[in-house]
């Protein structure tokens, strides 16, 4: 059947290196969930991650099945509903761990902030791309960074610092993908230390957002506190040593000295059980991801493919290197969980979501079925 | 637009930065893993593995009738678990509010209970005691709502429990935690963070034989610090039984005979001072002069070793070491030294005569002012119209201070001849020196020489001169000679065992909880004092007419000493700028010495009015003279 597509069909460019991938990369964290859990819980979080998995392969079909061009129109409109959550977050918000950052539908928690991720990245990709000589000027630049600031600050006061520094690099890859003044992104740079600064000097960061900070500078200062997590997340990854201390196996992992082993700490069970070799392999995986995403990005028909591509990588890239620099120690604790292998319904969805987008960017790199509505 | 040349480059540098976030990722892996992964290694295993200490049961005290003076009962200490484990906000949620509620179950309020869970003494992972010593019906009222009070565990823990409540505290002494300091220590390397100690007594003094050795469990232990599995367990070994050489009721009778005695004193007049004696405190020893064991030894003002149970509190801590209240933890028998009086002239006589200054026909005239040392330093007899024309025997049994002054100074012309003569007399008497008793903080006394002297008043030259007054006062047991009640008690059994000077004790026996005897102690010979038996029994003749005849025949009448004879001296001397200490030294039967009893009240003026009455009282009981004498002492002459 599909000899009979066109050349340019888009199921003919279907990326399968990508989706080889992604898949790897899912079931490899779904069974480092399960090693994480099944001492406590058994089988029921690598079913419910298992389920999520579901979701997501068909989250990223569908969504790698519409033309991304039509999401230009609708940027917008996703943006705008995206705002509209983050915003009810606050009036029928759940509390949890000391911010309100889930909206309870049913059974599940949404988390409006990962989904605005995506919003954050459409909406970004179709301001800076609309200029058919390419390159953004300064006013649409402007704009973006405004667009961006509400998402920003919306996630920033709920309070979860970890996505609004996610949002933040999603802004700066696209911007940076987009062809901005190199001048300008540094007085941007600037713009956000200065604000940084005055937020810790004001007193708007939450007292253990500053801890957190503080600890991550010196871990030994609260060894049972703040400093808990980061030490006891070296302490597995390093006695992991070379080969591991086996899957299931190690007693940081086993007798619950990791805390959040499941999510923000799933590196360390990683890093505990399967050693150097398996992180090695997890990184591999990684690195490959987003090289193939940065090769679809080169090879995208349109600006806008190209900068969706960027956002996707400003994002996945931000998030693993944050919560891997977390478990090693040489990042601070911010509560990023490890995009594809942290258990979590909206993360999981949403990263698959974004791939999909990479994905139907990568099939319609020939034109494809969308070429009437072209440029 | 992908051949925009430069989103191409602007992709190649995104690139690099992948590259280059993977390139740090796995340096700092190889340095955590690799490099420092046996570090870590080592670390994981030590975060699992916790080593619980098992307290072994400390062991009991026994008079020596077997009647339990110190045993253990269980108490109920209530605890908090994981206090200092990892806490999420929610636990700290909880954990305000378990404490608003055990606040209240204890009768406590929730800054009390917060105080006692900061509490830096403890092990970080044993639980942190919060009340110790509730009620049963607290116990099972918290075990009962246990739902409601997460990480409250209740613990059963041995504690103290005295049956005979105040009797013999000071010889029983006190338990107190080891401190942070001592654990540093290592002859405290066996004990743990929170652990009891012997601090006074034979709880201090027998501690490595009552306290046993703790046992230790071994236990995998999860983040939280809750067991998961036990790896292996070392038994404690419990600590052993203590029999000692104590009767329970005649240290009772002491202990309130004495308190007696130091009331009574209170409300008789001293001319000297013009006003009624202080008596604040005294001490009383009971013991055999045949093999050193000590039959009593009581000591007041006292205190009630309770105070102690469950740590002692801040205030009543203070009021025991506060000086308007005499200090009643010092045991006085032990501890303390008075100037010995009179008492001292059994020794002094019996040195003279066995170094041949005097015989006990030596003649003394005494006119109640003495100048034999010269004009500017007349010293005094107690009888101001003095004894007379009367013989060494005579001077004893009067206590006659002009004989021994004689006897002083002839001891000090030997100086130069044969060295300190009289020093050395005293010295094989067991004085000077700790008489080596199983009891802690023993106080040696003092006999001054002459290099005592110099050292002593080592900024104050003109002070360093041993003067002829410094012999004569020694003589009749005044100025820098010192004694405690207990160096006395070994002194007069040798003058009653004729010259065997004992090193006396408090314990009789070791045994193992299950009865097995690990030691018996056995009567340890110092030494012979080295005297004449013949010289001993003139001092033993002297000292029974001291009795029947002398300065303390008031305290014995009607006492039937033709069948009961009795030997004994008085004494009462002065601690500078104080009231005087009354003295009685005596022992009975005196022709073959059962009991030595020594009395000794501070600031309580004269021996015979003020010590004897007690000596005489205890004599009355240990002879089943009065009607409700309960005292079972089996016959152990050696």
């Amino acid at each position: 059947m599909a000899r009979k597509l066109p050349a340019s069909h888009p199921l003919r460019h279907i990326d399968w290196p990508l989706i080889a991938l992604t898949l790897a990369l899912a079931a490899y964290g779904a069974l480092l969930i399960y090693s994480a859990t099944q001492a406590s819980v058994g089988f029921s979080e690598l079913r419910l991650q298992l389920g999520w998995i579901v979701v997501g392969v068909v989250g990223l079909a569908v969504t790698a099945s519409f033309d991304y061009l039509k999401l230009k129109t609708y940027s917008g409109v996703f943006y705008g509903i995206c705002m509209v959550l983050l915003v009810m977050v606050f009036i029928i918000g759940k509390v949890a761990l000391g911010a309100q950052r889930w909206i309870p539908i049913g059974p599940f928690n949404l988390q409006p902030s990962e989904f605005s991720k995506i919003a954050l990245i459409i909406m970004l990709a179709a301001l800076l791309s609309k200029r058919k000589e390419g390159i953004a000027n300064n006013r649409d630049i402007g704009i973006a960074v405004a667009y961006a600031m509400v998402f920003i600050l919306l996630v920033f006061i709920q309070p979860d610092l970890g996505t609004a520094l996610v949002f933040g690099a999603i802004t700066v890859g696209i911007l940076y993908a987009a062809g901005i003044n190199l001048w300008m992104l540094a007085g941007l740079g600037g713009a956000t230390a200065v604000g940084a600064f005055l937020a810790v000097k004001l007193n708007i960061l939450h007292q253990y957002q500053v801890n957190r900070l503080l600890v991550f500078l010196n871990p030994q200062s609260d060894p049972t506190g703040a400093g808990y997590n980061i030490t006891q997340a070296k302490i597995a990854i390093g006695s992991g040593q070379f080969f591991g201390r086996g899957l299931f196996l190690g007693s940081q992992t086993r007798l619950n000295f990791i805390p959040h082993g499941d999510t923000d700490f799933i590196f360390a069970v990683l890093g505990e059980q399967l050693g150097f070799i398996g992180i090695l392999i997890l990184i591999t995986l990684f690195g490959l991801l987003l090289w193939r995403i940065a090769k679809i990005a080169l090879n995208s028909r349109d600006m806008f493919g190209t900068l969706i591509c960027a956002g996707v990588i400003a994002s996945l890239l931000f998030q693993a290197f944050t919560n891997i620099g977390m478990n090693i120690g040489i990042m601070p604790v911010t509560g990023i969980p490890l995009p594809l292998i942290s258990y979590g319904g909206s993360s999981f969805l949403t990263t698959m979501i974004s791939l999909g987008l990479v994905l139907s960017v990568a099939m319609r790199r020939y034109g494809g079925v969308a070429e009437r509505a072209a440029i | 637009m992908h051949e925009n040349e430069m989103t191409e480059r602007r992709l190649a540098v995104i690139s690099i930065t992948i590259l280059a976030a993977f390139v740090i990722i796995v340096a700092r892996l190889l340095f955590l893993q690799v490099i420092k992964g046996s570090e870590y290694v080592a670390i994981a295993t030590e975060n699992k593995i916790r080593e619980v200490p098992i307290d072994a049961v400390r062991g009991g005290v026994y008079d020596r009738n077997g009647v339990l003076m110190i045993g253990n009962r269980a108490s109920y200490v209530v605890a908090m678990t994981d206090v200092q484990a990892a806490m999420s906000d929610d636990d700290i949620r909880q954990q305000k509010d378990t404490v608003k509620k055990l606040a209240a179950t204890l009768g406590m309020t929730p800054e009390q209970v917060k105080l006692r869970l900061e509490n830096k003494n403890i092990d970080p992972y044993k639980p942190v005691p919060i009340k110790e010593d509730v009620s049963e019906q607290v116990a099972v009222s918290i075990k009962e709502h246990q739902l409601e009070f997460p990480h409250v565990i209740i613990e059963g823990k041995p504690v103290r429990e005295y049956p005979q409540g105040n009797v013999g505290a000071h010889i029983l002494g006190y338990l107190g935690e080891v401190t942070g300091d001592e654990l540093k220590q290592k002859k405290f390397s066996k004990y743990n963070l929170g652990d009891v100690i012997g601090r006074e007594g034979v709880e201090l003094s027998y501690e490595n034989e009552l306290a046993g050795n703790n046992g230790k469990q071994r236990i995998e232990v999860n983040a939280a610090g809750y067991p998961v599995a036990s790896m292996d367990v070392k038994k404690p070994s419990p600590g052993k039984d203590i029999t000692m050489t104590i009767d329970t009721n005649l240290q009772a009778l002491s202990e309130n005979l004495l308190a007696q005695a130091l009331e009574q004193a209170r409300q008789a007049y001293d001319p000297t001072s013009k006003k009624d004696y202080n008596a604040p405190a005294g001490a009383v020893v009971v013991m055999n002069p045949n093999n050193g064991e000590i039959y009593a030894l009581a000591s007041q003002p006292s205190y009630d070793p309770r105070l102690f149970t469950n740590g002692i509190s801040a205030a009543d801590w203070k009021a025991l070491n506060d000086p308007a209240n005499h200090y009643p933890l010092n045991n006085r028998a032990v501890t303390n030294s008075f100037p010995p009086g009179s008492t001292i002239k059994a020794m002094m006589a019996s040195g003279a005569m066995q170094e041949g200054i005097a015989s006990s026909q030596s003649e003394y005239n005494c006119t109640g002012k003495w100048t034999g040392a010269g004009d500017q330093w007349p010293q005094f007899c107690w009888l101001p119209e003095g004894h007379g024309r009367l013989t060494l025997n005579e001077g004893i049994v009067q206590s006659c201070d002009t004989v021994f002054y004689e006897i002083g100074l002839a001891f000090y012309k030997s100086i130069g001849v044969k060295g300190e003569k009289m020093q050395d007399y005293l010295y094989r008497f067991g004085l000077g020196k700790p008489t080596g008793v199983d009891l802690p903080g023993e106080d040696g006394g003092r006999v001054p020489t002459k290099a005592w002297k110099k050292t002593w008043n080592k900024n104050d030259p003109e002070y360093q001169i041993w003067y002829p007054g410094d012999s004569t006062n020694m003589a009749i047991g005044q100025g820098d000679v010192l004694a405690t009640p207990l160096q006395m008690a070994c002194a007069y059994s040798a003058v009653a065992n004729g010259g065997t000077l004992y090193r006396p004790h408090i314990v009789k026996r070791i045994t193992t909880p299950a009865g097995k005897v690990v030691k018996d102690v056995k009567a340890y010979k110092v030494r012979n004092v080295g005297i004449d038996p013949e010289i001993l029994n003139i001092v033993r003749d002297d000292l029974q007419q001291v009795v029947s005849n002398g300065t303390a025949k008031t305290a014995f009448e009607g006492f039937p000493l033709d069948s009961i004879p009795i030997a004994a001296k008085t004494g009462s001397a002065e601690s500078y700028g104080k009231q005087a200490n009354a003295w009685f030294a005596a022992y009975a039967p005196a022709d073959k010495p059962q009991y030595v009893v020594i009395v000794m009240i501070e600031e309580g003026g004269h021996g015979v009015s003020a010590a004897a009455p007690v000596a005489r009282k205890i004599f009355d009981n240990l002879y089943g003279l009065t009607s409700d004498s309960s005292i079972r002492i089996e016959s152990t002459v050696d």
